[in-house]
């Protein structure tokens, strides 16, 4: 993989020729990708292909899931459950052990979600997910009701004993990708049509202070502001044009990954949790950094 | 003759796209403030119908009183639902999603009928469908169990626009725009047979250019309650002023009223009087026209 560097600390964390393998590929939106430290395999969703695959080193793909709904983001909770951004479901959604699908949170004071986009679970286990609206219009991934009932597109909490649904950032533009940092004192939220990133600190209740300016995307190639992952150092992974951008927990942007594919999301992963697995429209990649990213449940 | 134009509402931020005269009053939709309003000319009031529409274009109302839409942000017509809700179609023709459906009507067996042009402005989100390789007039119908399929109809147009079906739902009127300077912007009328499929179609009106450049040809129109047609044609530009064409039912063009305000965009009438012909226009406003 081709790699620019904007500061020393950037070959830090990666080789200045990383590997980049094309591990899966003949999706039209793959996204979501989740790693299963269990089983050793990759989780993953193709938007378009309204499908949830799995993959499995040395195995291969398999579809878990046909006629998704067109789930998007995916994560674990803490007894090891798929949740899921359900996009054109409108909802959240858990994958249960006994194979059953279940509706975790569909409404906000009495309205239906847009279209709920990228999720993550936080150690005490609350559920935060991103509600954008692209499920109602854009072209082969919409719901069957595409109407819009929210004024907003926000950013959604759901409390540990899964009663309570809060919306703890209402002022966003269009919210995708979201990650904590390491202590999870701060949470970032990217906004695809601002190409941004803004950083929340994060109160003990779970809701949010103000939001601030973290990083302004740059770069005329392919790609936006999508998927978003923190690693064990703080360090912020977003996509955007020609690729993965890397910034400091300063906001500095520190280098990118360059992939030649409209890149979706990336997921840490492998035993050493120093895999980032990315996926694009057509292809899920894997390249190596040198320090961990964080474990996923 | 002086014709008068009364502007009743406007001019508002957007452009105005489809309109729709129900229950008393013009239904229209702001495409880029992605609103469907409603005038009550009884007391020149607008009232908010729907919000986030999604660039909505041509309207035509069923018979169970459901609204369908041409949503081009989406690329899809949509069916507006009393209770508030939305409803998508079948996007996919041959397995390839369509392009920016720009006008539409419903015939007598609910089948909805669209026109399917390119358009210059994207769908919303990642660009990742291309535009099909042509522009038709498209049918929307339901298969055995309930499931909507598309028909491609029209294999001869490049720039369908304005689609009108006759009272008698044996012809469909076209407006075909192509923008090519060697190609003239035409009405056409094709003749529909007993299976539902387009005929060789003929010709009704050209519109060529001048030494100004092209005639832009009808962008929208509507029929009376006699089935005469009424096309909003032309713009600012050329030299064969932007007029409001009247036609019989049979096609045979009987006049041209001369619009005033910018480029008439789509008409219809209120109602069955055929008494006043609203009318959108470029520069954002609505305008009726009174006829005797």
């Amino acid at each position: 993989m081709d790699i620019e560097s904007y500061a020393p600390e950037f070959l830090d964390i990666i080789d200045s020729h990383p590997p980049l393998v094309n591990i899966a590929q003949g999706f039209t939106f793959a996204e979501g990708p989740v790693w299963d430290k269990r089983t050793n395999q990759l989780f993953f969703v193709d938007i378009i292909g309204s499908k949830v695959w799995k993959w499995k080193p040395g195995v291969g793909k398999e579809t878990i899931l046909n006629s998704s709904g067109h789930m998007n983001g995916m994560t674990f909770d803490h007894q090891g459950r798929l949740v899921v951004a359900g996009w054109c479901n409108r909802a959240i959604l858990r994958f249960e052990k006994d194979g059953s699908i279940s509706t975790i949170a569909s409404h906000f004071e009495g309205k239906k979600f847009n279209s709920p986009n990228d999720i993550v679970v936080d150690s005490k286990g609350a559920t935060y997910w991103t509600d954008s609206a692209g499920g109602l219009v854009i072209p082969g991934m919409v719901a069957n009701d595409v109407q819009r009932y929210l004024d907003y597109q926000g950013v959604y909490r759901l409390s540990p004993d899964g009663k309570e649904v809060s919306l703890v950032i209402g002022d966003c533009t269009y919210p995708n990708g979201l990650a904590f940092s390491p202590d999870e004192k701060l949470l970032y939220v990217n906004d695809t049509l601002l190409a941004q990133i803004r950083v929340f600190d994060v109160k003990p209740d779970g809701s949010m202070g103000p939001g601030r300016v973290f990083h302004q995307l740059t770069g005329s190639e392919d790609g936006v502001a999508d998927g978003m992952k923190v690693d064990s150092k703080g360090n912020v992974y977003c996509t955007g044009p020609g690729g993965v951008h890397v910034i400091n927990p300063a906001g500095k942007l520190i280098g990118r990954m360059r992939i030649h594919e409209h890149c979706t999301n990336m997921a840490w992963g492998d035993d050493d949790w120093q895999s980032l697995y990315i996926t694009t429209f057509n292809s899920i990649y894997r390249t190596r950094i040198n320090i961990p990213g964080i474990e996923t449940w | 003759m002086t014709w008068n134009f009364e502007c009743v509402a406007g001019p508002f931020n957007s452009e105005l796209g489809g309109i729709l005269w129900d229950e008393g009053g013009l239904i229209f939709s702001l495409i880029n403030e992605l609103k469907l309003q409603k005038f009550n000319p009884a007391n020149g009031s607008i009232s908010a119908l729907r919000s986030y529409t999604g660039r909505m274009n041509g309207l035509a109302k069923a018979k169970d009183g459901s609204i369908y839409a041409c949503q081009d942000g989406g690329r899809r017509v949509i069916q507006l639902q009393p209770d508030g809700s939305a409803n998508v179609t079948a996007t996919r023709f041959e397995g390839q999603i369509h392009n920016h459906p720009y006008d539409l009507c419903i015939d007598s067996k609910g089948h909805v009928w669209f026109s399917d042009p390119h358009s210059v402005t994207p769908a919303f989100g990642p660009q990742i469908f291309p535009p099909l390789p042509y522009a038709s007039i498209m049918r929307l119908e339901r298969d055995r169990v309930g499931h909507w399929i598309i028909k491609r109809l029209s294999f001869d147009t490049t720039a369908p626009k304005a689609i009108l079906l006759s009272s008698d739902e044996k012809t469909l009127f076209v407006a075909e725009n192509p923008t090519d300077e060697h190609r003239n912007r035409e009405l056409r009328a094709y003749p529909i047979d007993e299976d539902g499929n387009l005929g060789e179609f003929s010709v009704l009106h050209s519109f060529g250019k001048d030494h100004k450049g092209l005639h832009a040809g009808i962008h929208g129109m509507c029929k009376d309650s006699a089935g005469q047609i009424y096309a909003c044609a032309g713009d600012t530009k050329n030299a064969r002023q932007a007029a409001i064409y009247q036609y019989s039912s049979a096609g045979q063009l009987l006049r041209a009223i001369p619009f005033p305000h910018a480029t008439p965009i789509r008409c219809c009438f209120a109602g069955e009087n055929d008494k006043h012909l609203y009318i959108t226009s470029s520069d954002k406003s609505i305008y009726r026209l009174t006829l005797d």
